[in-house]
């Protein structure tokens, strides 16, 4: 009997009983949706982070004082705190480390921005005039801290789109002078509106010459220094420079670590991939537990249709005709309920960004492919026994069978 | 006529428990090509094991099988059901039929597992159920027919596939006279067409349609009206 026969027969038994096949086939909608629907929630995770970091700039380097390992493994505490970064290191490494073509210093503080009656506590950035490029910003209105700014250590401030707004409102803000810390400020520009990314308000920042950060903060230590190498595949080149350059200023002591973007999104990604994993897992239980639903039903079909196995057997159906036919059934189930879940979940994973625009999906077409394939072995995994079963049936006993 | 069936000592026990209970104990048996014979007993004679091991719904224990000539010993499932399938067209007491599918459905079974097309088996079908009178129910199921009309659909779908043997067991047991007495006037066509035919049955009525007639007690033949009759017993 050929596979057209078969599924024939198990699409009229199936039909015979909708109300059984349907609730038996909504255990492996709910597995099959449940894979996708979470699956692609953790690859809209993946993706988007991917979108942020990279939208930071991908062959960014942080350099940060004293020495830790990106790549993990135990640090004593006092390992750290040897040497500070300065202003002059960055200098050294833009002079002198070829393959980089941006180093920048950040000096990070907070505090409170006011003008006129109104404040806003907020982060304060001391930096460079090449800070813009690095993490891919831009001025809207007026000019970013310029060269001349840092040397002369101007009291000059451009302001994220968050500050401005609340400190200004709409008002022309270019020339206004703001106090920071009790020091006048003048406005020099406004930053272009940029959003959060992971979570962090890039608007809601002000920037100021690093010079005039480290006097207001009256420190000479750097946060960290950003550093781009010039393309992205001289990346390992410029990390080594930038080491060579700095451990010479350093008394030969490598007491900074540089931490590169590419290592940050392949942590991230790793992260995600097994986050992505355990969601996909879970799922797969409830799809594991649809196939036991199938195997009970198919327990019982065969158990009710005995008689009907004794009278195929009689006219001459072999044991390999009654395994397919009741195999069929069990995959015909799975298939059916695999696809719809298919579409329910690729349906749900598809409108939740539409409602919940925090929540990013992704269907990507391997979990789809997976869930079809994984729905399709939990049938014939779980069909199989009930199948021998029917096969095995001695046919004189079947047809006695009541 | 050549010999359609031929049993030398052979035997069939069950084992239940600790005991071994012989349903068939030695049964030697020659039946020709066209003959029609009934196979009596009381119940526990043996008579539905013989008819099973007969029919090749079941293997014998000892002895030796020859049918249509071949010696048939050490068959898997899979041989029987081949068998059964092309060259034995059963009949039995409860009908047997699939209580879901159309009469004709029912009558194209055997076909459907010899991977004969559906156009031809269906075709064929329609012939065979026209031949036994149900040319208006072919579309009916069997709830929707009566006992002698589902008997009907069981003879034709038992001669579907053109076999060597037809066998009946207990075919009139659940119908009323009439019904019963229509049932055994088409098996008697049958056999006037040159069908051979063994019918099981305690009735004597039913075994006085049957040309011979063998009785069981004990799993062992203690009458056998060919003999008496003087007809040969030669292969």
């Amino acid at each position: 009997m050929n596979a057209l026969e078969s599924s024939r027969i198990a699409v009229v038994a199936l039909r015979a009983n909708p109300g059984r096949s349907a609730l038996t086939m909504l255990g492996v909608i709910i597995g099959v949706a449940a894979v996708i629907l979470l699956v692609s929630i953790g690859e809209g995770a993946r993706a988007y982070i991917e979108k942020e970091l990279t939208g930071i700039g991908t062959n960014l380097l942080a350099i940060q004082p004293g020495k830790t390992s990106t790549a993990g493994g135990f640090h004593p505490p006092a390992a750290g705190s040897v040497h500070k970064l300065t202003y002059e290191d960055a200098k050294a490494i833009k002079r002198r480390a070829y393959a980089v073509s941006d180093a920048v210093p950040v000096v990070l503080g907070s505090g409170k921005v006011k003008f006129e009656n109104l404040s806003r506590d907020t982060i304060i950035i001391g930096t460079a005039p090449e800070f813009p490029r690095v993490r891919n910003l831009f001025v809207e209105i007026g000019d970013f801290v310029t060269q001349a700014d840092v040397d002369t250590k101007s009291k000059v401030v451009v302001l994220g789109r968050t500050v401005y707004r609340e400190l200004f409102g709409d008002r022309p803000a270019l020339g206004a002078r703001v106090t920071i810390a009790d020091a006048k400020f003048r406005v020099v520009g406004i930053m272009q509106a940029k959003g959060m990314t992971l979570g962090f308000d890039i608007d809601d920042i002000v920037f100021i010459p690093a010079t005039a950060a480290m006097e207001l903060y009256d420190t000479d230590a750097l946060h960290e220094i950003l550093a781009a190498a010039g393309r992205a595949e001289e990346t390992d080149l410029a990390i080594r420079q930038i080491k060579e350059v700095l451990m010479k200023r350093h008394a030969g002591k490598e007491d900074f670590t540089i931490i590169t973007q590419r290592a940050m999104m392949s942590t991230m990604d790793t992260i995600l991939t097994i986050l992505t994993g355990v969601l996909g897992g879970i799922a797969g239980i409830s799809l594991v537990v649809g196939g036991i639903g199938i195997m009970n039903i198919m327990l019982v079909s065969v158990k009710e249709r005995t008689r009907e196995i004794g009278i195929r057997k009689a006219v001459g159906a072999r044991r390999i005709d009654i395994l397919q036919q009741f195999l069929f059934e069990a995959v015909i189930l799975s298939l059916i309920g695999g696809i719809i879940g298919i579409v329910v979940g690729g349906g749900i994973a598809y409108s939740i960004p539409l409602f919940y625009s925090a929540i990013p999906t992704r269907v990507s077409l391997w979990s789809v492919t997976l869930a079809f394939f994984f729905s399709v072995a939990v049938g014939v995994f779980f069909g199989v026994e009930p199948a021998r079963r029917a096969a095995r049936l001695d046919p004189i006993e079947a047809l006695r069978y009541e | 006529m050549p010999t359609l069936i031929e049993m030398e000592g052979v035997s069939k026990v069950y084992r239940t428990g600790q005991v071994d209970v012989a349903a068939l104990a030695g049964i030697t048996l020659s039946v020709e090509t066209g003959e029609y014979m009934a196979i009596m007993g009381a119940s526990g004679s043996g008579k539905s094991t013989l008819m099973n091991v007969i029919g090749f719904l079941d293997r014998p224990t000892d002895g030796v099988y020859r049918f249509a000539g071949r010696e048939v010993e050490n068959l898997s499932d899979d041989d029987l059901a081949a068998i059964r399938g092309r060259r034995i067209g059963f009949v039995f007491q409860t009908f047997q039929l699939l209580p879901r599918a159309t009469a004709l459905e029912n009558v194209e079974l055997p076909l459907v597992y010899q991977s004969v097309s559906r156009a031809e088996r269906r075709a064929h079908a329609m012939d065979i159920l026209t031949q036994v009178g149900l040319a208006d129910r072919m579309f009916h199921t069997p709830m929707e027919l009566s006992g002698g009309q589902q008997q009907r659909v069981a003879i034709a779908r038992a001669l579907v596939t053109r076999p060597l043997l037809l066998l009946a067991d207990e075919p009139t047991g659940n119908l009323d006279s009439r019904s019963g007495a229509e049932i055994m006037a088409l098996i008697d066509r049958l056999h006037a067409e040159g069908l051979t035919i063994l019918v099981v049955t305690h009735d004597a009525a039913v075994a006085g349609h049957a040309r011979r007639r063998i009785v069981l007690r004990d799993g062992q033949i203690v009458e056998d009206t060919r003999e008496r009759v003087g007809e040969s017993v030669n292969r």
